[in-house]
């Protein structure tokens, strides 16, 4: 982060992780400060747990206000996932069944986050590797009816979609297909890893690595049929040098500029 | 019910139990088993990450195999409460007491308790010291009746054994270990004036001071308890010292 304290790096925004920055004071939130002088934030949560059928923390909630009073972020975003059970915060998106049920359970949860935040949301879709049994609706249905219900937008992670349909055998095209094209906010792309073969191919969801070739593809279609939207690249373990971070951001700007018409505005951070 | 599956999938995740979750997931290929250990090794090694950078003497001293194995432990019995995972690691020194494996390393707890301590110095709230020339406008006679705020970084430390010193023959770019009495007692303070974290041992007398001051004790009355502990307390350098470093933040009449 120090070199985005500098202000150098060539980026549209730059996104934190929320719950990183709850603490009272020190140098991290310091440093948010000298980042926030040369370029926007986007706050991207992972713990609030839009999916627990306990509801979101109230406390939760304020600690995230006041971060987004003090830091004015063009977005604010979380996932479609749940991480709290019996007050025991588990460290990982864990996927929901997609039934009526969770359906009303996210909406509610959405709702009092946007009504407490006073401003909209953006959903991301998880990556996972196994389904419900209980499920009735599909991935992008849900998500469709989520943004209906509540009049979120939402946070379309290609990499976790590729990474989805590959474990359970799900169609891309006709994810793109259902998800409402104006309610996505904004687009991410990741590394992801691949584990055994055969029956036991599995692909795991690492942010450790260079966007794969399939996902770069589908990001150009995901364009192609929602026109340009802003872009992040995820990077959270084994981070390289800057350049190469630099170098991924460069191609997604080229495959935003090849779908954009004269007054294409999405950028790449 | 959701309640009920969230609860038997938190299970796997913490600890790999999966008994419960298995008739409500599929999977189209492969073993179930073999994803369900995806969420379960996500979860368990991004908290040993989250202990290993909060304890990093603790994992030098007992090595990366030992630490693995009390953090495991320790998440299962006591999982994060919330999900700012700063805060999460605060009960190991206590763990670590009642962890049998590690009784034939009874300074272990204490040193743990300075690493917390520093973690809790990083990211308390900032404060401006207070500027040692106000205090030069007190009259004399009014000295002793002087009360301080302390910075909410401050932390008092006291153990039977040398932890400060143990902290550091541990630093990463300490390689030879140097003889350490492990009878010898050492008190001191840890303390994050600006953006970066200091700990120094002070003499006993010294810790009095300060932990009767952080109490709301007036300057007289601490004086007065330092000096019945050791008489050559010396308040002047003392006071000095700890108003340059920053330890006092505001001060009342």
């Amino acid at each position: 982060m120090s070199d985005f304290a500098s202000g150098t790096p060539s980026a549209a925004w730059v996104e934190i992780h929320s719950e990183n920055f709850f603490a009272a004071g020190g140098p991290r939130i310091a440093q948010l400060e000298q980042v926030r002088e040369h370029y926007a934030i986007s706050c991207h949560g992972v713990g609030l747990s839009l999916g627990s059928a306990q509801g979101v923390d109230a406390d939760h909630l304020s600690t995230l206000r006041t971060l987004v009073d003090r830091f004015e972020p063009g977005l604010v975003s979380e996932h479609l996932s749940f991480s709290v059970v019996d007050d025991i915060y588990v460290n990982d998106l864990l996927p929901l069944p997609y039934t009526e049920e969770a359906l009303v359970t996210v909406a509610q949860n959405v709702d009092q986050t946007q009504e407490r935040l006073g401003q909209q949301i953006l959903v991301e879709n998880p990556s996972s590797y196994l389904t419900f049994v209980d499920s009735v609706l599909t991935e992008w249905d849900f998500l469709t009816a989520l943004s209906q219900r509540t009049g979120c937008g939402l946070l379309l992670d290609v990499n976790n979609i590729y990474v989805s349909a590959e474990n359970n055998g799900f169609d891309t095209t006709a994810y793109l297909d259902g998800i409402p094209g104006d309610a996505v906010g904004e687009i991410h792309l990741a590394g992801h890893s691949l584990e055994g073969d055969g029956e036991d191919r599995l692909l795991i969801d690492t942010h450790g690595d260079n966007v794969a070739d399939p996902v770069w593809s589908l990001y150009q279609l995901a364009l192609e049929k929602l026109g340009p939207r802003p872009t992040l690249i995820e990077w959270d373990t084994d981070i390289p040098d800057l350049e190469v971070l630099l170098g991924e951001a460069e191609t997604a700007q080229r495959h935003i500029d090849s779908v954009s018409s004269s007054e294409g505005s999405s950028r790449v951070a | 019910m959701l309640h009920d599956l969230q609860k038997s999938f938190a299970d796997v995740a913490l600890t790999n139990s999966v008994e419960a979750l298995l008739p409500h997931v599929a999977t189209p290929r492969g073993a179930i088993e073999r994803r369900l250990g995806v969420y379960h090794a996500n979860t368990l090694n991004s908290l040993i990450d989250v202990l290993s950078a909060a304890y990093p003497v603790i994992q030098r001293i007992v090595g990366d195999r030992f630490f693995q194995a009390l953090a495991k432990d320790f998440i299962t019995t006591h999982p994060p409460q919330q999900p700012a995972l700063f805060r999460y690691g605060d009960v190991l020194p206590d763990f670590i007491s009642s962890f049998a494996p590690a009784n034939d390393l009874p300074y272990l707890p204490d040193v743990a308790r300075l690493e917390w301590t520093r973690v809790e110095a990083y990211f308390a709230a900032d404060s401006a010291a207070l500027n040692p020339e106000r205090l030069a406008e007190v009259p004399a006679e009014q000295i002793a009746d002087i009360k301080f705020s302390v910075s909410p970084t401050l932390r008092l430390l006291e153990s039977d054994v040398p932890i400060f010193t143990i902290w550091h023959v541990n630093q990463p770019d300490q390689d030879r270990v140097p003889e350490v009495d492990f009878s010898h007692p050492e008190s001191g303070f840890v303390l994050r004036p600006a953006h970066t974290v200091m700990q120094r041992v002070v003499p006993l007398e010294t810790l009095i001071w300060l932990r009767a001051l952080t109490s709301g004790e007036t300057l007289g009355t601490a004086t007065e308890l330092a000096l019945t502990h050791e008489n050559t307390f010396d308040l002047q350098n003392t006071l000095r010292q700890h108003l340059a470093d920053g330890t006092f933040t505001e001060f009342y009449l």
